[in-house]
Formats: C-alpha cells, sequence, structure tokens
C-alpha cells in the first residue's frame, strides 16, 4: 500500500475521500478530529455520559459506515452534527415517552394522592449528576444551557460553540433559515435569564 | 434613530454582522445607554458559551467505534494499489520495465495485425490451438474423472458439456457466497 500523505494537514474532503477508499487510517483521523465536538453536543443534549457515549457511538458508526453515500456539496462536519444531533434527538423523544412523572400523579385529585405517587428522586443518581457538573461542566452556564428546550439547545451551541454560521445550522437541522434565527435569539434571551443572577 | 434596539437587532450586533442598516444600530448603541447596557449583558452571556469546553469522550470511545465500523477497499481501489505495490521503487527501474512492456504491446500487436491479415492462416492456426486446447483438456479429464466420464461427455455433445460448466458454474458462485457469510457471521461473533 502507498503512504499515505499527513492526514492532519488534509482537508476534511480529502480525508473522507481517503476513508472512501478503504483507508483505515482517514476513519480514524476523522474520528480524531470530531470525537470531542460530537460527544459534547450529545452530552449536552442528553447530560448522561453513558448514555453520550452511546449515542455518539451510534453517530459515528452510522455516519463511518455509509461513508460512500457522503455528498462533497455537504460540509462533512455538517453532516456529522446532523447525524449526531438526530440521534440525540430520537433519544430525548424515546425518554420523554418512556418518563413518569416525578412529581406524582397527574391524575391525583388531592394531595394524599399525589404524594402517594410521587417518586423519590434516587440520590445516587442526583447526586453523580451534580458532582459531574460541579467537576467537568459545572457550571451555572451548563445548567442554562441544560435547561432551553433541545431545539434550542442544538442551535445555541453548533452557533456558539462549534462556531457554525447560520446558514450551516439550517442545513444541519433540517430548518428554514428563520426558524434557526428565531431559536437562537430566544435560546440567548432565555439564557441571558437564567444567568441573570449569576453575573 | 430615535427607538430603542429591537430584539433581533441586538442579534445583529451580537453576532458582529455588517451591512445596510448596522453602522446606524452601532450609533445608536454609543448614544444610548439602556441599549448599551442591554448589548453588553448579551456579549457577556455569550462570550461564556463560546468558551464551554469541547468534552473527551472515553478513552476506548475510537476503538469502539472503529470496532463497529465496516473499512471496504473498493476493487478498483484494491486493483489500483496491488499494481503500484508491484511498481518497483527505482526511477530507471521503473523505466526500463516501461519501455520493456510498450515493447512487448507493439510485438504482439504487430503479430495480431498480421495475422488477421492472413485470414486464411488464422483460422488455420486458430484450428490447430483449437484442437491441441481440446486434446489437453480430455486427457487431463481422463486422468481425473476417467475415460469412460470423457467418452459420456463426447456422446452427449455440446448440451453436455454446457451443462456441465453451469453445475460447476453454480457450485463455485455457491461456495464463494458462503465463504463470505461465514466469514462475516465469524467477524460478528468476534465483536465485543
Amino acid at each position: 500500500m502507498p503512504l499515505l500523505p499527513d492526514l492532519a494537514n488534509l482537508p476534511d474532503a480529502d480525508v473522507v475521500l481517503l476513508a472512501q477508499q478503504g483507508r483505515d487510517a482517514a476513519f480514524r483521523e476523522l474520528l480524531r478530529r470530531y470525537e470531542r465536538p460530537v460527544f459534547s453536543l450529545v452530552f449536552r443534549m442528553v447530560r448522561d455520559r453513558d448514555t453520550a457515549e452511546d449515542l455518539a457511538q451510534e453517530s459515528f458508526i452510522k455516519v463511518l459506515n455509509n461513508i460512500d453515500r457522503y455528498r462533497p456539496e455537504f460540509k462533512f462536519s455538517s453532516w456529522l452534527f446532523k447525524i449526531a444531533n438526530n440521534v440525540a434527538i430520537d433519544h430525548l423523544r424515546k425518554r420523554t415517552i418512556n418518563t413518569v412523572s416525578l412529581e406524582g400523579s397527574r391524575y391525583a385529585t388531592t394531595t394524599a394522592e399525589a404524594e402517594s405517587t410521587t417518586i423519590p428522586v434516587a440520590s445516587k443518581d442526583q447526586s453523580a449528576l451534580e458532582e459531574m457538573e460541579s467537576r467537568e461542566l459545572g457550571s451555572a452556564i451548563e445548567k442554562a444551557v441544560a435547561s432551553l428546550r433541545p431545539e434550542y439547545r442544538s442551535c445555541i451551541l453548533l452557533r456558539h460553540v462549534e462556531d457554525r454560521s447560520y446558514e450551516e445550522i439550517a442545513a444541519t437541522l433540517d430548518l428554514p433559515l428563520g426558524t434557526v434565527k428565531t431559536y437562537i435569539h430566544r435560546a440567548r434571551h432565555e439564557l441571558r435569564q437564567a444567568l441573570e443572577d449569576v453575573r | 434613530m430615535n427607538r430603542h434596539l429591537l430584539p433581533d437587532e441586538f442579534d445583529l450586533l451580537v453576532d458582529e454582522e455588517i451591512g445596510f442598516g448596522v453602522p446606524e444600530l452601532q450609533a445608536h448603541v454609543r448614544d444610548c445607554s439602556r441599549c448599551h447596557a442591554e448589548l453588553e449583558s448579551a456579549r457577556a452571556v455569550m462570550a461564556h458559551i463560546d468558551r464551554l469546553p469541547h468534552i473527551a469522550p472515553s478513552p476506548m470511545f475510537a476503538e469502539k467505534v472503529m470496532s463497529q465500523v465496516n473499512v471496504f477497499e473498493p476493487w478498483h481501489v484494491a486493483a489500483t494499489n496491488t499494481v503500484r505495490a508491484l511498481m518497483p521503487r527505482h526511477r530507471p527501474v521503473r523505466i526500463a520495465l516501461g519501455v520493456a512492456a510498450l515493447t512487448s504491446c507493439f510485438t504482439l500487436t504487430t503479430m495480431v495485425l498480421w495475422i488477421a491479415s492472413r485470414f486464411e492462416s488464422a483460422v488455420l492456426l486458430a484450428g490447430v490451438a483449437y484442437d491441441g486446447a481440446s486434446s489437453a483438456a480430455l486427457s487431463m479429464l481422463a486422468g481425473i474423472a476417467g475415460p469412460r466420464t470423457v467418452a459420456a461427455l463426447q456422446a452427449g455433445g455440446t448440451p453436455m458439456v454446457l451443462t456441465l460448466a453451469s453445475v460447476m458454474l453454480v457450485v463455485a458462485v455457491a461456495s464463494v457466497v458462503g465463504l463470505r457469510r461465514a466469514s462475516r457471521l465469524l467477524a460478528a461473533q468476534s465483536r465485543p
């Protein structure tokens, strides 16, 4: 096999081309470039490290196993973020369906009934999450971002953490440009309100 | 401008857009303390968000992904790589090899053209080659399957030969498909 060029200096499109030719090193280079951004996006969407790891893996496996279907007119990173975001949103939707209210049954008619159907929050999970927030993400900003609606969150993370243009975000999330602008505007507004006390 | 900025106009300034109308907004912000304060507050929040770090997955993340990725080398790439691997590294050797290949091609082409220009000779040569090849194949078959099989084949004629060839082809294709499937199953079972 001929020697590969220095992959680290190649643009994404060239690395993808080498991956399409079955070069293992090109697959690994794409993983090296995007494992952190993709994991960060998914983690900030689902707020659980193990789940985020599984979902980020699923996203990469989908993308890399279908690398021959990649269309070069689309940015590789946009395609990857699109898959990762869809995987995260699908997970959040499924989780919403499976979620049982911790606040007690919504069909409870009295306080006693509501209390008896309340599920106590597992202190282990709670403390693990809190610990993670304080140690790794651990700030009011992370919490404020986490409190946003998922669609606002994807937009604001792509805009500010991944430094994507509005047009790229619209293409990545399959949303009209106007909707992206509205989501980002609302997200910023909510973030400012949430962080008002902190600043 | 005799009004405060609208939310969308704040976004334009936060995004540091340049274009029609923006200088007017900037001029207003310079003069209006309320809009100035609001813009600074928005910028401060966005600066915090900009600084959110990327988070690393577990150290084995890439290996876990790669264990489930099928790295497939297309046939044309494999063929090109094989040819490249066979090519000598030194330039003079490559040139000599190229000259030899060109000479061979030229000689073969000349021979083919010469034979084609003498059609009757070509037919005669083809007939001699066919007879030689078929007698060699028959004697080989007789060595493997016995003279009675050869006699049966000769009695059956062309339909018999074609049927036998088809059966062999089907067996070969089925073997290849079966082996590929078995190797995939083994690979899937060996994944963590």
